[in-house]
């Protein structure tokens, strides 16, 4: 029995980890690479502010996985055959398979605006992007487009390296995707008063320049800029299973509770496939890190031959920003809505933290929280347990 | 609920004799330990006195608003604060949030607190002074003050024989001296 | 077997640090406060709150972890840094704050020093001592009971 990874990312890696850790073989094991070593995202935004070096991305595991034995190719998978169970490579080498992991991982979103083709327009979602933003010097004028988790840390990092920088967001209000309005009006306050730009609200419409970025126009304002950061979301990358009839939902690979996608022995996990979530069991994009570790864990059950399904997801978020800590556990107000939810919320306010649950049928479903001081104590894993125990 | 069911202690009737740690033990571990008692008495010889500490199962009870888990409920049945094991996570808040004391810890880091042994306290029954009452709120209180108003009937009768166990010698002397005095002046009024 | 915990009185820290520089020292040779795992948190000149780890059991980081670097050993939580991915649910559902960032990302948490705390071991005032988890109570009914006899002594009673 060989299983090939296609992707060495968070799901990836960790699919090999809990294969081994589960008792398959390690050398049947075999990764299609096509960075290496893996690193985490997360960490991208401390390296370049704390100015480190790029080993600290790393994820210390993969020493572990090769000292077991696994094969590690680098390379990027081209062509996937299921009639001959095989993956072909770049460069004319091919691999059989018995089982198949997918975890290609995402994509940057670049908005189709005009100008996005100058030099100086980058994203914030890779090491490449890293080594980009580690080499500037000097004070420079730095256009974040998207107040996301990713856009606010970049920015706020880019900050502390000591650029002006400014945040331009489509939505009403900052972190659209992660808190509610009462949290993120605050936390923008705050923000603005720790001497960042951001503009919500505002469409960008044009990236200006000749070669080099020279300015960004926002709702009919321009300002001027030195590099443009895209930090508008990702994007799953499955351009590798377009033609060989894997389900997809808007390019999104659908999987089912044990992280099969509709081909047998084919798995998928990660920022390229749907994860289920635990409140309402539908299927949702979501991606997150611990999403993808926590279907590659499932996916490894299921290859060895123990069955498990998984119940989903409840999202736990943590980011600091700028000194402000964000709280999300279950789901938002607007993500229960999309979901067909008719939630409620109630918060709770003091003078360095601000809190919010919200209630579905008088059972909480999520819980929120900014904090502005160094006390991060909260309720999150009240709502957590309740969730668990209510929902599963 | 009718009424609220407390458990309520004279301090002035406790001996000491440490005879409530073991039976709480024994009826929740089957074992004689006072460290795995939710009572706890602590005799001050020197000053001849004994201050049993318990949960007083407050209305507003701190350990249950600290408790990050939401694991301390209130069952209306017993009238008591109960720890739900299933969601404690043994961070040992409740034990610095309480301000009696009354939440001890097992050598497992187990919180463990007063259950009123599901509305029929061990160490009532025990006690061998009636120091501890069990019943509902108004019944207790009255037990309380009479325990107080018969104490000091008792020193006033038995002051001959020898001097009281109370607490209160002092102010009880002067009682009881005032007491003698209008005693001998309404005898020679010859009422 | 017994366990032992870090009993900490947050009203007997006035907030000296020698805790937070020993437990850095210990962990990694330097004295940096983001290398600590005990953070005291002071607001207006009192002391609020000293985050550390109180290795709950079942603990809520273990519970959310799904990359396995967590896990619950000998009575301790114990963070394995080769697994982790910094992807901060444990931070998210930690009540005490006691997990931190550290620099690129890390995360940092108490481990006990293996079972000799450096915090302890510095602390002047006894506002963190290492013992076991049913001395913790003798603690507080005795500040309780001593509470008790001193009005006792003050209103002339035995």
């Amino acid at each position: 029995m060989k299983t090939v990874i296609i992707g060495g990312g968070i799901g990836g890696i960790y699919t090999a980890y809990y294969l081994v850790k589960y008792g398959y073989t390690p050398n049947d094991i075999t990764v299609i690479a096509a960075e290496w070593p893996p690193y985490s995202k997360h960490r991208l935004a401390e390296v370049l502010s704390e100015k480190l070096s790029i080993d600290y991305t790393y994820i210390g595991i993969y020493n572990l996985l090769l000292d077991k034995g696994i094969n590690v190719i680098h390379g990027v998978a081209d062509k996937i055959d299921i009639t001959e169970k095989k993956v072909l490579l770049k460069g004319g080498s091919e691999i059989i398979y018995d089982n198949l992991v997918i975890t290609t991982g995402g994509k940057p979103f670049i908005p189709p605006i005009k100008g996005v083709n100058l030099d100086n327009n980058m994203t914030f979602y890779d090491i490449k992007d890293l080594k980009k933003l580690m080499k500037i010097r000097g004070p420079l004028r730095i256009a974040v487009i998207g107040a996301g988790l990713v856009g606010l840390t970049a920015a706020s990092a880019l900050k502390r390296i000591g650029a002006s920088v400014t945040v331009y967001e489509l939505m009403e209000d900052i972190l659209p995707g992660v808190i509610d309005k009462p949290l993120s009006s605050r936390l923008k306050d705050y923000l603005v008063g720790k001497g960042l730009r951001i503009y919500t609200g505002t469409r960008v419409e044009e990236i200006i320049g000749d070669h080099r970025v020279k300015g960004v126009k926002a709702s009919g304002r321009i300002d001027p800029a030195d590099i443009v950061v895209f930090a508008t979301g990702v994007r799953p990358n499955t351009g590798l299973i377009k033609d060989i009839g894997i389900e997809t939902v808007r390019g999104v690979i659908k999987i089912d509770r044990t992280g099969m996608t509709s081909i047998k022995n084919i798995y998928a996990a990660g920022d390229c496939a749907l994860s289920h979530d635990l409140i309402t069991g539908k299927e949702v994009y979501r991606p997150l890190g611990f999403v993808a570790a926590h279907y590659a864990r499932i996916i490894a059950r299921n290859i060895i031959g123990t069955k498990k399904e998984t119940r989903g997801i409840v999202p736990t978020i943590y980011e600091n920003i700028g000194g402000a800590h964000i709280v999300r556990v279950g789901l938002s107000l607007k993500e229960a809505e999309s979901l067909g939810l008719t939630p409620s919320i109630r918060c709770e306010e003091t003078i360095d933290q601000i809190s919010c649950t919200v209630v579905e049928d008088g059972a909480p479903i999520g819980y929120e929280a900014v904090g502005f001081n160094e006390r991060i104590r909260n309720k999150a894993w009240q709502v957590y347990y309740d969730i668990h125990t209510l929902y599963s | 609920m009718a009424h609220r069911y407390i458990l309520a202690v004279d301090y002035e009737k406790c001996t000491g004799c440490h005879l409530c740690e073991l039976a709480c033990s024994i009826k929740h571990y089957g074992v004689v330990n006072p460290y795995l008692s939710r009572i706890t008495i602590i005799t001050k010889p020197e000053i001849q006195a004994s201050t049993p500490v318990y949960c007083l199962q407050c209305n507003d009870a701190m350990c249950a608003r600290a408790c990050p888990a939401n694991a301390i409920y209130f069952d209306d049945k017993t009238g008591a604060w109960l720890i739900d094991y299933n969601k404690c996570i043994g961070c040992r808040e409740c034990v610095y949030a309480c301000p009696f004391g009354a939440i001890s810890l097992t050598v497992k880091a187990e919180p463990i607190k007063c259950d009123l042994c599901g509305g029929d306290p061990e160490c009532v029954k025990v006690c061998p002074h009636g120091a501890i009452f069990y019943g509902p709120e108004y019944e207790v209180v009255r037990k309380l003050k009479k325990g107080k108003a018969v104490g000091i009937v008792y020193e006033v009768l038995e002051k001959g024989i020898e001097v009281p166990a109370g607490n209160r010698v002092k102010e009880a002397e002067e009682a009881v001296k005032t007491l003698y005095r209008i005693w001998e002046e309404r005898k020679k009024l010859n009422i | 077997m017994d366990k032992y915990i870090l009993d900490i009185d947050i009203e007997k820290c006035n907030a000296c640090m020698r805790c937070v520089f020993a437990c850095s020292l210990a962990r990694s040779g330097v004295i940096d406060e983001r290398q600590a795992m005990i953070k005291i948190i002071v607001e207006k000149g009192i002391v609020i709150d000293i985050a550390v780890c109180r290795h709950c059991d079942p603990a809520p980081c273990v519970n959310v972890c799904e990359f396995d670097a967590l896990r619950v050993e000998d009575g301790r939580v114990v963070l394995d840094q080769s697994r982790c991915t910094t992807c901060k649910a444990c931070i998210s559902v930690c009540p005490f704050g006691a997990i931190r960032e550290s620099y690129g990302g890390e995360l940092v948490k108490c481990d006990l020093c293996g079972g000799d705390p450096a915090c302890v071991r510095v602390c002047p005032t006894g506002a963190i001592k290492y013992v076991p988890a049913h001395m913790v109570r003798t603690r507080r009914i005795s500040s309780v009971a001593k509470t008790i006899y001193e009005y006792l002594e003050k209103i002339g009673g035995r």
